[in-house]
């Protein structure tokens, strides 16, 4: 029997063993699928909040929270019973001694990791995507990066139960790994410099680690304390490259030597309030708005200089309205967080600044947005559209003469933030940019898989004003409820340095 | 030619030396019987030889091939029984009957259903349902049907009842050899091995103590019983005289000759031609206990 047929033999043997709980997995797959397809995933479901008089509206917590991780779990207990029945290490094991090449046995058990266990329910996470008409790239990414750690899950949970004796084992051994996973971060946070990163590319390096460890121990089949322990050692970094893991994403904004002039002004600082007043103006008046990423802030006084305390904060300036897609005027002014410019601080810092700051010097990176129309709804409860790997409803519409609040259930597979929201007479060339109110429920869940994490929203977006708004009920039925997202198209660096005082 | 040989091998657990310059040599066709007490390495020797484990030292071979790198094609050729055998559990016999045979081109159908018939094996019962010893009968089983040039089994009698022991003892492995079949086999039923073994071997603290033919064996090993015509003492019983015990005026032991009439000699010359002495070959359980009892504080015995 050459080795492909010995891969398909154990294989078939192993689909015989485990198709229970295989097809539950499968079945546990479908139905996180079908929340999606149905939408019935999304909401709006009413829950309780911590006080029980609260209502909240959020997705199905079944859907996007137990059944993802059920399929996690159930992949690596039915991988880990695959394995357990052809135990490279152990000297009692069945398959040792039989004819078998010990790379077509692990190759088994990988071909079911890959195909039924994770192809699956990328599929099925793929399907719940396009749902939500996530373009082919984006959902590429996702599932890139879902594979990727999923993968590296399993291949750790094929090294743990290969060097265990018995699924007591696995467990004993997999708690032990969780534990020493805490305090290797423990002790790493400790040791290391705040600003280290571990390399995402350990993410793509330890699978092929992994891989040929496990030929290692598949072919010498003897055990031992140094195997054991080199198979623990690599699941542990297999799970450490599954938490660094990249999202394919970051190529995707190009970065520009140079952009827009971006100035910044300083205002005094409190001496207890941790805030940095900051006001930050970029040469350009084209509808794009610029987000300044912080990456450095360097502080110099009487003292010298002081470098503060890492935070990565971003600032948003540039047009304050979005293009609509038609020329518009905007008849409120927006009273939303866009212009505060501040720089929050850590209470150290701000004593720092206290202590008699000189002067700010600012290093960070500028990334130009560019507005883009997401979806344009009539204005009418029930309206709804799915484009762009996004959901959008509106659940709830009121206006009077001084008062508008529009009730819109967002729901974001790629967690990006919320669009702008505009109500758009086009009609009458009007429009008004709405707020949003802090009572908006926020709540993440997954696609099928935990490493896909989708974003929702019910928020309420709401304008007011007694003398601006529209007094009669026909301009809001010919109104459209528009929104706008911000599309990150270049960035490139920016620095200025300012006196303080 | 040898289908197995052990040369100077040496394993570790630890600190503890399990094996210790092993030297063995298994012809072909031979039905070799390993003997040592519990602890002694043999079951480390055998998973050494199945590849199960790599040896610290030395170098062992199955059919010409090293054990460390026995392939696929090398193992259908030899079958392997183990004290306690992974069995997949969740199979019907039938079904792990039916996974083995692709993976031998020597599968012998007929063989492995007269052997369940042999064993009484249900081939609809579930493997994690049979008793131990019908496990053990069913590992046999599929070490048997490949009809294997080499057959390595570890106390594969273990949880028989005497019945199935002896059938299976007699006509099974009696037959296999007949066939040309290599057998090395660790059981601690030596009254069974006696009948059939033709090589015996005894391993002690790791270290091979005796390996060779059956036949001379028989030669080499005494029992020796004498009975002293008066209540002369004994004196200090020489370590050669093996497994020693005595009662009154009469004394019993293994003794290591060359010959009866060595033997004779022997003994005469340390009792005196007085000595009623009597001879016949020791048994293979007789040769067992004496090479055994080498190994611990001998007392003194003092004729009554």
């Amino acid at each position: 029997m050459n080795w492909m047929r010995q891969v398909r033999h154990v294989s078939a043997k192993d689909l015989r063993y485990s198709w229970w709980a295989i097809a539950a997995l499968l079945a546990a797959a479908v139905i996180a699928a079908t929340g999606f397809v149905t939408r019935g995933a999304l909401g709006p479901i009413v829950s309780f909040g911590a006080s029980s008089t609260t209502e909240t509206l959020s997705m199905s917590d079944l859907t996007v929270s137990w059944l993802p991780l059920v399929i996690v779990v159930m992949g690596i207990i039915t991988l880990a019973i695959l394995v357990q029945a052809d135990r490279p290490l152990q000297a009692d094991s069945f398959w040792t001694t039989r004819p078998l090449a010990p790379t077509s046995v692990l190759f088994a058990k990988l071909l079911l990791a890959v195909v039924a266990i994770t192809l699956f329910p990328l599929a099925a996470a793929f399907v719940s995507l396009r749902t939500l008409h996530t373009p082919a790239g984006v959902a590429a990414r996702l599932l890139a990066h879902a594979g990727l750690v999923h993968l590296s899950l399993l291949l750790a949970t094929i090294l743990v139960a290969a060097v265990t004796e018995d699924m007591k084992g696995f467990v004993s051994a997999c708690v032990g790994l969780l534990a020493a996973l805490l305090l290797s971060i423990g002790l790493f946070a400790e040791v290391a410099n705040a600003d280290f990163t571990l390399p995402s590319s350990i993410a793509l390096v330890m699978p092929v680690v992994a891989l040929v460890v496990l030929a290692f121990l598949y072919r010498g089949r003897t055990s031992g304390t140094a195997r054991r322990a080199l198979g623990f050692a690599v699941a542990l970094l297999l799970i450490v490259g599954a938490i660094v893991a990249p999202n394919f994403d970051g190529a995707s904004v190009p970065m520009r030597s140079t952009g827009p002039r971006v100035s910044f002004t300083f205002g005094t600082p409190g001496e207890t309030s941790g805030i940095l007043p900051f006001k930050m103006r970029v040469d350009d008046t084209s509808s794009a708005r610029f987000a300044f990423a912080r990456d450095l802030t360097i502080i110099s006084g009487e003292r010298g200089a002081h470098k503060l305390t890492p935070l990565h904060d971003t600032i948003v300036a540039g047009a304050v309205f979005p293009d609509v897609g038609k020329p518009v005027r905007w008849i409120l002014e927006p009273v939303g967080v866009r212009r505060l410019n501040r720089l929050a601080m850590s209470p150290a810092d701000s004593q720092v600044i206290s202590r008699g700051a000189m002067s700010a010097e600012l290093h960070g990176t500028v990334t130009v947005l560019h507005p883009r129309v997401l979806t344009t709804l009539p204005l009418r409860d029930g309206a709804f559209a799915e484009t762009d790997g996004r959901f959008v409803s509106i659940y709830g519409l009121s206006h009077d003469s001084a008062h508008v609040s529009v009730y819109v259930h967002t729901v974001s597979a790629q967690l990006s933030g919320l669009p702008d929201f505009a109500i758009v007479n086009f009609e009458r060339g009007e429009a008004m940019l709405l707020d949003e109110h802090p009572s908006s429920a926020l709540g993440d869940g997954w696609v099928v898989l935990p490493w896909i994490r989708v974003a929702s929203s019910f928020g309420q977006f709401s304008a007011g004003d007694r003398v601006s708004l529209p007094r009669d009920s026909s301009w809001y039925d010919g109104a459209k409820l528009v929104a706008v997202d911000w599309i990150p198209v270049s960035r490139y660096p920016a620095s200025a340095t300012m006196r303080l005082r | 030619m040898n289908a197995i040989e052990v040369s100077k091998v040496s394993y570790r657990y630890g600190r503890v030396s399990a094996l210790r310059d092993v030297d063995l040599a298994v012809p072909d066709g031979a039905l070799y019987a390993l003997l040592g007490p519990n602890g002694s390495g043999k079951t480390t020797l055998l998973q050494i030889l199945m590849g199960l484990r790599r040896a610290a030292a030395g170098r062992a071979t199955i059919l010409g091939v090293d054990a460390a790198h026995l392939g696929a094609r090398d193992r259908a050729r030899v079958g392997y029984v183990a004290e306690g055998q992974a069995l997949p559990g969740w199979m019907r016999l039938a079904q792990l009957a039916k996974y083995l045979a692709p993976l031998y081109e020597t599968w012998d159908a007929r063989l492995a259903s007269e052997l369940r018939d042999r064993f009484a094996l249900d081939p609809a019962r579930k493997i994690r349902t049979l008793s131990r010893g019908e496990r053990m009968k069913a590992a046999l089983l599929c070490a048997l049907a490949p009809r294997p040039k080499v057959l390595v089994m570890d106390e594969p009698f273990t949880g028989m009842d005497a019945l199935v022991k002896d059938d299976l003892v007699r006509g099974l492995l009696g037959s296999s050899g007949a066939e040309g079949c290599t057998i090395l086999l660790c059981s601690h039923d030596i009254g069974e091995l006696e009948l059939l073994a033709d090589w015996v071997g005894f391993l002690d603290h790791g270290t091979v103590r005796l390996s060779a033919p059956m036949d001379r064996v028989r030669e080499e090993f005494t029992r020796v019983e004498v009975a002293m015509p008066d209540d002369r003492a004994l004196g200090a019983i020489p370590p050669e005289w093996m497994s020693a015990e005595s009662a009154g005026r009469r004394m019993g032991f293994v003794l290591r000759a060359d010959s009866h009439a060595a033997a004779e000699r022997t003994v005469r010359a340390r009792l005196g031609e007085t000595a009623d002495i009597r001879l016949r070959d020791a048994s293979l359980r007789e040769v067992f206990v004496a090479l055994a009892s080498q190994r611990v504080a001998r007392p003194s015995v003092e004729a009554a």
